[in-house]
């Protein structure tokens, strides 16, 4: 038992003496700062205690060189994906404050075509160099939080398609050749992701992502298309041109247009594109006016020969319950020859 | 000379413990974890590193000392060996975002073609509803900072500073404009915000606020539609018609405003303002938006539509084909019977 205690003690001597001849060597390294910063510790020393960080600083790994960042992480055991988290927000952040540095937002308000062009082509590089900078580093660009509505397992693909053939961005100055090699990346990444996805999940990308649902669903909004409509309708017109004249789309899309939605929804539909029930459905749309208070103002509109200005006037401020848009209303209607001259 | 057990034992231990002790004084000292003392080889390799000032020391160190499956304890931890906030709040709001994108995706995928703009503003309302979400944990619970812009042409980093304060303490609320509470919270959280700055900003910081982040340029650049204005007449006129409600009366401006707009902009612009109010130039501004045409595209449009009818309706026709370009689109501009009520195909 004795023997038992001083071999224990002994240990315990050998511990603390090889502790303190280690500390002394490390003190013997450390700067003035580091000093500095062990005394503003000692606040936290409990915290400390229980975490052991109390000489590891971030800043030892921290690197402006990313893949010396990316290198240092991997050293210490940081997982993969908190790495590409952490180079992600660093990088993002370099570039947006030198995107910060040279866009003034307000410029777009006073300055010419030009130079708005000017402006957006130097943003598009640095933002090219970002992208260019985190594929180097093994990384894509910009992640969304899975709002495309697709397996994200599957969002990967849909990654390397836009990878493979980027989207385009046409201004209105755009030239034949530049619309063509537009249409032909797009092709290119829906012949891509048909081979990954299913039909199902292929329509619901082009839907989201990749296809003119904004302005198909413009134009079906007010016959209000079931899913399978507008699946239907979305899936015979994508990629055609949805210019309306005298208030028909081009004789070949109308004909697909009708196919597609079925005698009896197409003369539906053909009743709310005309001029009066347009505008006030144009009108709604902007105003985020809810289904109801479209079809009542249809209602009122239509009964308006049975009833003075005033009560007409009335009946409108009862749906909109808001001078404001009541005001707005009448004058913007007037724009398109419908109320003219009968607003205050 | 012979030892005893006991003595050689103690000796042994002497060593063993000597050796020990000096290594665990080496690397900091105050490791607990039995997993990372008992892998010598692994730790050999790690943290070769040190891009950082010279004056800092490098120690190996493990990634798993700072990870926490407790958030609070995760940030806490990085905190304390002196992580960056931004990066903090990178590598948390990520993971959030992760966590919560089968929620987002859910939220995609609910369809309702049937009334796709009220299907866009449940969209929205529910995103909106998980980023706050995620915006609360990281903000309120986690206590990350709230990330402030970079320093612009218009506000240097302390300014943007106090513009997240002031959004911090009275938020934007989202509400449609037939909401008359909604509209009314989100009014008086705007106008406490412009308070709150109007402490610490100039008057001229004041307007570049206002314009950039409160909405009002771009009230300003519809009142000017189809104006082209310069810089100073811009300004100028967003000066004069900062409290003033702009909306037009039977395509008039209100007296108030009339009078603040003549003040701002020369006798011969005011009057093409007032021009541009009429039906057929303002469908051409609604068309311009209808079809995202750039400002320079539009002011084309309203300087032949002005000059319409003193030419022969082929060169018309030409010109109005050379600004949109597109043969279909140039046609429907062509026969819109607001624009052109005298023409007709």
């Amino acid at each position: 038992m004795t023997k038992a205690i001083v071999a224990l003690g002994v240990v315990a001597l050998g511990l603390s003496t090889g502790f303190v001849a280690g500390r002394a060597r490390r003190g013997s390294a450390s700067s003035p700062l580091n000093v500095r910063r062990q005394i503003a510790s000692t606040n936290s020393a409990l915290q400390e205690a229980r975490t052991g960080h109390k000489h590891w600083r971030w800043s030892s790994i921290e690197s402006e060189d990313m893949e010396q960042y990316i290198a240092n992480l991997r050293a210490m055991g940081c997982p993969e994906q908190t790495i590409a988290d952490i180079i992600r927000g660093k990088v993002y952040a370099m570039y947006q404050e030198r995107v910060n540095r040279i866009f003034n937002p307000l410029a777009r308000y006073w300055s010419t075509a030009e130079e708005i062009r000017a402006v957006d082509e130097k943003v598009r590089a640095i933002r090219k160099e970002r992208d260019q900078l985190l594929a180097g580093a093994g990384m894509e660009g910009v992640q969304g939080v899975g709002s495309s509505g697709i397996a994200s397992e599957k969002q990967r693909y849909i990654d390397e398609a836009l990878t493979r053939y980027p989207k385009q961005v046409l201004g209105l100055d755009a030239t034949a050749e530049e619309r063509q090699a537009a249409l032909e990346a797009r092709k290119a990444r829906v012949a891509y992701l048909s081979q990954v996805l299913t039909p199902d999940e292929l329509l619901t990308y082009r839907v989201t992502q990749d296809g003119n649902s904004g302005g198909i669903a413009f134009l079906l909004r007010p016959v209000h298309p079931t899913d399978e409509e507008f699946r239907a309708v979305f899936s015979a017109l994508d990629g055609e041109n949805l210019s309306v004249t005298n208030g028909f789309l081009a004789p070949a899309v109308e004909a697909k247009l009708e196919q597609a939605l079925g005698d009896e929804r197409y003369a539906e539909y053909q009743a709310q594109h005309t001029p009066e029930n347009a505008a006030v459905n144009m009108f709604g749309y902007l105003h985020h006016l809810t289904d109801s208070q479209i079809q009542q103002l249809k209602a009122v509109r239509a009964s308006r020969s049975s009833m003075d200005m005033g009560k007409y006037r009335q009946a409108v401020s009862d749906i909109f319950q808001n001078d404001k848009l009541v005001n707005t209303y009448f004058s913007s209607i007037g724009t398109v020859t419908l109320d003219q001259g009968e607003g205050q | 000379m012979r030892l005893g057990k006991g003595t050689v034992l103690a000796g042994l231990g002497l060593v063993v413990s000597l050796a020990a002790g000096f290594r665990a004084g080496l690397q900091g000292g105050y490791r607990t974890d039995r997993t990372a003392m008992a892998l010598p080889d692994q730790e050999q390799g790690a943290a070769q590193p040190a891009q950082g000032p010279p004056s800092e020391e490098v120690i190996p160190f493990k990634w798993d000392r700072i990870e926490s499956t407790n958030y609070q304890q995760f940030v806490e931890n990085l905190r304390t060996v002196g992580c960056p906030e931004p990066t903090i709040r990178a590598v948390v709001r990520a993971e959030l975002e992760r966590y919560y994108a089968p929620r987002f995706a859910k939220i995609a995928q609910s369809d309702n073609y049937a009334n796709l703009p009220a299907q866009n503003r449940e969209r929205r309302a529910k995103r909106d509803e998980l980023a706050n979400e995620i915006d609360s944990v990281m903000y309120d619970q986690l206590g990350i900072q709230r990330p402030v812009r970079s320093a612009s042409p218009l506000f240097t980093l302390d300014e943007e500073g106090r513009i997240t304060q002031a959004l911090t303490q009275f938020p934007r609320i989202r509400t449609e404009p037939t909401d008359s509470d909604g509209m009314a919270r989100a009014e008086s959280n705007r106008l406490a915000r412009v308070q709150f700055l109007s402490q610490y900003f100039t008057p001229e910081q004041m307007l570049y606020y206002k314009l950039d982040r409160e909405g009002d340029g771009l009230r300003i650049e519809r009142l000017l539609q189809g104006m082209q204005p310069t810089k100073d007449e811009f300004l100028g006129v967003a000066k004069v018609v900062e409290s003033k409600d702009t909306a037009l009366v039977n395509g008039a401006f209100k007296a108030d405003v009339a009078e603040a707009l003549q003040s701002a902009l020369s006798s011969d612009r005011f009057a093409l303002l007032q021009l541009l109010q009429r039906p057929e130039y303002q469908r051409i501004f609604s068309f311009a938006r209808q079809y995202q045409l750039p400002d320079d595209a539009t002011a084309a449009l309203v300087s032949l539509r002005r000059n319409a009818f003193t030419q022969d309706e082929a060169a018309y026709r030409q010109k109005v084909l050379a600004v949109l370009t597109q043969p279909q689109m140039a046609a429907g501009y062509l026969n819109d019977r607001t624009i052109h009520p005298h023409r007709s195909q």
